[in-house]
């Protein structure tokens, strides 16, 4: 692999850890399966590259996050106000998702960057290097690990974390479960869209359709990197996420070098997740069938 | 203190299915009160707790806990005047946080969820002394994950959680049933002794006429969703529980 693509695929790791660490937060720690991402991380697309189109590449990335939370908030209101299913709130707003971001992309179905400025051009500019794009992405990441791994650490985080596994207890301690639950997928949707928002403008490219399978990466990354180091505790889940995002990234530069195509790697993504979920399962089942021919 | 008026509940009304399960119950409970709840399945003894704690929504009736008027306030708010426990020992506690986190929740029970530290080093000892009370060793398990400890352990901490910040009310819905009898009769005695050191007004589901006649100082008996009987300390002094059986069987 030569350097360059080492670096790239790296870059591109960073940036998708952002991502997953919103998959991380509705999965994981609210557990509750939010299928909204697929549209919300093109939400995040279609604001950052509007706003960098215009001139505002880092007010760009800003809105992303706060239009991702706002459409994340969408999801809260139906599971919780309107009472529907988790699954169906989800691709409700995915669904309508995809209108609103051709509206926000003003009314196309994408937009190129090509020679405007970006928050990566300008890093560029002002530090010219080979590793400037790498240790943006890099900041970027950290500064969102750490921001969430604070927040979780607080009363309002530990309230959000006890939701996702004991919603009757926290109701019965007096905190309002509903919120808690809305809280979450805004701040969920919001990291999401900010990776989208990033990936945009590192790209300089956005695409309306280019959504669909990214809860998929997301969860994979968050699986690959749980491989290495369980999620005993919550330092060693965000170090999962981090490292599964970037695992999974190498793995498809790999793929491809090897010579699969790029309309395949959705597949192999569902393979992989579907393998590594049922995994646990197939080896006890194994066990149990080995148990009963003696 | 807790004192409830004429309280309706009818499940699926207008319907084929339709069940009184609350028909016009009163009753009020006084400082230092421990009250046995006892009847039959079906008597509407949990409806009863259910519609105290607000999970279960009234169609009439008046609830007043220390003269403040609960009967239709949400019930994660209630929550931060009423304690409650559950048959059920995995439901009072979040089984993938620590013992120390889980108790760190139970100790903001009533402020406002802020961006402060979740859990303050401060705070610790205070803990350790009052998990020392449950003679369990907990006080030296901080770390460990609840989902780790036995149905024994994790209701004992239950209570611990629910009386951490003294409630106004405790709710304890057979929370020894699920237990075996050498674990429900020390969880039993570690809920006496929480009650009485903070004096807290209790209402106690149990099928258990032992336990309800050795703790309680006074006993409900419910069927079809009416108090059909009451005993006041006297009573219940003087009353067996071969008796008090009688008494139950007479209701069929």
């Amino acid at each position: 692999m030569a350097l360059s693509t080492l670096i790239g695929t790296l870059e591109l790791g960073l940036i998708y850890a952002i991502m997953s660490f919103g998959v991380y937060i509705s999965f994981r720690i609210l557990d509750i399966p939010d299928l909204s991402v697929d549209g919300t991380f093109i939400t995040g697309c279609a604001t950052s590259a509007i706003f960098a189109l215009h001139g505002h590449p880092f007010l760009g990335i800003v809105m992303a996050f706060v239009v991702g939370g706002f459409a994340g908030m969408m999801t809260g209101v139906l599971q919780t106000k309107c009472k529907i299913q988790p699954i169906l709130s989800g691709i409700l707003v995915m669904s309508g998702l995809y209108t609103i971001n051709y509206k926000i992309m003003g009314n196309t179905p994408n937009i190129s960057l090509f020679d405007k400025s970006t928050i990566f051009r300008s890093a560029t500019d002002l530090f010219p290097s080979d590793y400037t794009i790498l240790i943006v992405c890099g900041v970027l990441a950290v500064i969102v690990m750490a921001l969430l791994y604070l927040f979780l650490k607080t009363q309002m985080g530990m309230c959000l974390r006890a939701t996702g596994d004991n919603e009757a207890m926290v109701r019965a301690s007096s905190i309002n479960s509903d919120a808690m639950k809305l809280l979450g997928l805004a701040l969920a949707n919001a990291l999401v869209a900010l990776g989208g928002g990033v990936l945009a403008q590192y790209q300089s490219f956005a695409d309306v359709n280019d959504g669909l399978g990214k809860l998929v990466v997301g969860l994979a990354s968050i699986i690959v990197g749980e491989a290495f180091f369980g999620r005993k505790t919550l330092f060693r889940s965000f170090m999962a996420v981090v490292v599964g995002a970037v695992a999974y990234r190498f793995l498809l530069t790999i793929a491809l070098q090897m010579g699969v195509a790029a309309i395949d790697q959705r597949l192999l993504s569902t393979i992989l997740v579907t393998f590594a979920i049922s995994f646990p399962l197939l080896q006890k089942y194994r066990r149990n069938r080995r148990k009963r021919r003696c | 203190m807790l004192k409830f008026t004429d309280l309706h509940v009818t499940f699926h009304p207008n319907t084929i299915n339709e069940r009184i399960a609350l028909d016009g119950v009163s009753y009020e409970l006084k400082q230092g009160d421990f009250v046995s709840v006892l009847g039959t399945n079906g008597a509407g003894k949990s409806t009863l707790l259910n519609s105290i704690a607000g999970t279960v929504e009234l169609d009439s009736g008046n609830i007043l806990l220390d003269d403040m008027d609960i009967t239709w306030m949400k019930e994660y708010k209630r929550a931060k005047y009423i304690g409650r426990l559950f048959q059920d020992p995995m439901k009072g506690t979040a089984p993938n946080m620590t013992i120390l986190e889980n108790l760190g929740l139970a100790y903001s029970r009533g402020k406002r969820s802020t961006l402060s530290k979740a859990i303050k080093k401060s705070d610790i000892p205070y803990f350790q002394k009052q998990l020392a009370k449950l003679q369990l060793g907990l006080e030296n398990r901080l770390d460990t994950k609840v989902g780790l400890l036995s149905g024994g352990q994790r209701q004992a901490l239950t209570l611990l959680m629910a009386t951490l910040v003294t409630p106004k009310l405790l709710l304890l819905d057979e929370h020894t049933a699920a237990l075996d009898p050498k674990t429900a009769d020390t969880i039993m005695e570690v809920t006496n002794t929480l009650i009485q050191e903070e004096q807290i007004p209790t209402l106690m589901i149990t099928h258990n006429i032992k336990q309800a006649l050795q703790y309680s100082n006074k006993l409900l008996i419910m069927n079809e969703g009416r108090i059909v009987r009451e005993l006041n300390q006297e009573e219940k002094k003087t009353i067996r529980a071969d008796a008090l059986l009688e008494l139950y069987h007479a209701l069929d």
